[in-house]
């Protein structure tokens, strides 16, 4: 069970003065019960590589293999790719419209055609993943706060129970809890249901937090593919991408540089305390 | 399918063209319109398909590239055609059923259809070589005469301005929350009429509500830096007539009055319409 990108380039408006490669022979495999982190800065193409995930986007070069079967070849194919593999756009908030956050949330299933018990179950189960409760349901999305606005956008998608649950920078523009409650639900997605999920984002914290494989992207290509602590490891040239690494793992290195005793890579703060109590302790 | 539409999009090449004052470039573009409605022979059709392609080449934007916003009106071009092609009367040429095409018929739908593919080119050509700022800029110094008998021509022209910049952005828009929808399984493109209407609710929802929301922000960042309409307005780039301007409307006129002598040389174009 996996995604695999073979060999995937993609040109915007090919044949066209504005024309841009976004993506430049990319090859990767995403594998069942993965929680990965996406990095890269603004135009680097984490954006356009996950739209080809479920389709959205189709290669210029190259093919999306899902469990080893072209994604393109079976055009009918495609719905039902979608909801296996859900994708959470950024500000998803933005799509909502219905007139109930409900029948918002029904909206995925309902496109499903599932027996009408089926839509009540996951539109509820979605709805208290994400920790909206029942007194909210026949209210309109509109009258939310922002955090409340994107949980119940974040709900539509988890209402197709898809396999993998793509997130495109799932905390722009939210404050520190809002960020921390969701990061904390999507962690319990994956832990709890052992959901497959590619968390995309250019906070080095969040994703060192969270994830147990980290890709880097820069201007089209993956430059590494890794651990966290293998990837954090290549703090100067994560630098000059200008992504840098985690604060607490650049104190690290440079407490190392010190004369401090860093046993490996550190990643949280917590790490970093149990270090630092280690080299005062010896 | 959204990228197809040229209209209001700038192509950023350096050309004569493209350096030309906005304002030559609109009057010569009405200019052409207009003569495009009153030729009426072969002869003038050349002339003004030799003058356009003339001013395609001199603009360096290549000739695919203008041709694709023909797409968006290939229905309306057909329908057109169509029409005047069954509903002309004049001598019968060909009889069916309840249908009869004469040839004046066909005359008159071959014209309207070079009629109407040169004006959507003419005028896609004015837009590719002419920033959005350039032509309102062009708009409202044309209008200004027009003040005197209370015509808003700045207000006019800051609003197409702004409604021109919103077009990209609205494009850019839509298709982010397609996408979006077809990600929760929404499906634009089968069923029946009603069906795809009704398709079209989770996007139009979403977008009129961004389009409000950004229309609210741009007119606060407008006040916030003190925007009060064009009374005490000052301008970066005056525009100003250069000689290549004289030359375009020199060339201009040569080209009416080419136009109107060939309306008089009924000899040529009965030629013309012998070998055809």
């Amino acid at each position: 069970m996996s995604i695999e990108v073979r060999d995937v380039s993609y040109v915007y408006e090919e044949g066209s003065p504005h024309s841009k490669a976004a993506l430049d022979h990319v090859s990767l495999t995403i594998e069942k019960g993965e929680f990965i982190g996406i990095i890269g800065h603004t135009g680097s193409g984490k954006s356009t590589l996950i739209q080809h995930l479920n389709g959205l986007l189709k290669p210029s070069h190259g093919e999306i293999l899902y469990d080893d079967v072209n994604i393109l070849e079976h055009k009918e194919n495609l719905r039902q790719l979608r909801q296996k593999v859900g994708l959470v756009f950024q500000y998803p908030e933005h799509q909502l419209f219905e007139m109930t956050i409900w029948k918002d949330v029904a909206f995925g299933p309902t496109n499903m055609r599932l027996p009408q018990d089926e839509i009540n179950r996951r539109v509820e189960n979605a709805l208290s993943m994400v920790g909206i409760s029942s007194d909210f349901y026949q209210k309109s999305p509109f009258e939310l706060s922002g955090g409340q606005k994107r949980r119940v956008a974040i709900a539509g998608v988890l209402a197709m129970e898809p396999d993998y649950l793509i997130l495109d920078e799932p905390t722009a523009g939210l404050d520190p809890m809002g960020r921390d409650a969701i990061l904390g639900k999507v962690m319990e997605l994956h832990r709890e249901l052992g959901m497959t999920v590619v968390l995309v984002s250019h906070s080095m914290e969040d994703v060192a937090r969270y994830v147990n494989r980290i890709i880097v992207m820069d201007e089209g290509t993956v430059k590494f593919d890794g651990e966290p602590r293998a990837v954090f490891s290549h703090r100067d040239e994560l630098e000059a991408m200008g992504l840098g690494v985690p604060q607490v793992t650049k104190l690290g290195s440079l407490l190392q540089n010190r004369g401090f005793r860093m046993e490996d890579t550190v990643l949280t703060v917590d790490q970093m305390v149990g270090q630092i109590r280690a080299n005062f302790q010896s | 399918m959204l990228r197809d539409i040229t209209i209001g999009q700038y192509y950023p090449v350096d050309s004569v063209i493209h350096r030309l004052d906005p304002r030559t470039k609109i009057i010569g573009t009405i200019v052409y319109i207009i003569a495009l409605f009153l030729v009426k022979n072969l002869l003038g059709f050349g002339i003004a398909i030799i003058a356009l392609a003339a001013l395609i080449s001199l603009s360096k934007v290549p000739f695919r590239y203008i041709v694709r916003g023909l797409k968006t009106i290939v229905i309306i071009l057909l329908f057109t055609v169509l029409l005047n092609m069954f509903l002309t009367k004049g001598d019968p040429l060909i009889h069916f059923w309840i249908f009869t095409i004469t040839r004046q018929g066909i005359y008159t739908a071959g014209f309207m259809g070079l009629r109407l593919i040169l004006l959507i080119i003419g005028s896609s050509l004015m837009t590719l070589t002419t920033t959005p700022i350039q032509l309102t800029d062009g708009i409202e110094s044309l209008l200004r005469p027009l003040k005197k008998i209370k015509v808003p021509a700045h207000d006019i022209a800051m609003m197409m301005s702004i409604a021109l910049r919103f077009i990209p952005i609205l494009l850019e828009e839509t298709d982010k929350i397609m996408k979006a929808q077809m990600a929760r399984g929404a499906d634009f493109e089968s069923g029946n009429l009603l069906q795809r209407a009704k398709s079209m609710v989770p996007i139009l929802v979403p977008l009129f509500i961004s389009a409000f929301r950004r229309a609210d922000e741009l007119a606060t960042a407008m006040e916030a830096r003190c925007y009060r309409g064009d009374v005490g307005r000052t301008r970066m780039k005056e525009l100003h007539y250069g000689r290549r301007d004289a030359v375009a409307y020199l060339i201009l006129l040569l080209f009416v009055g080419g136009l109107y002598a060939s309306r008089y040389l009924p000899a040529v174009s009965q030629l013309l319409h012998m070998i055809l």
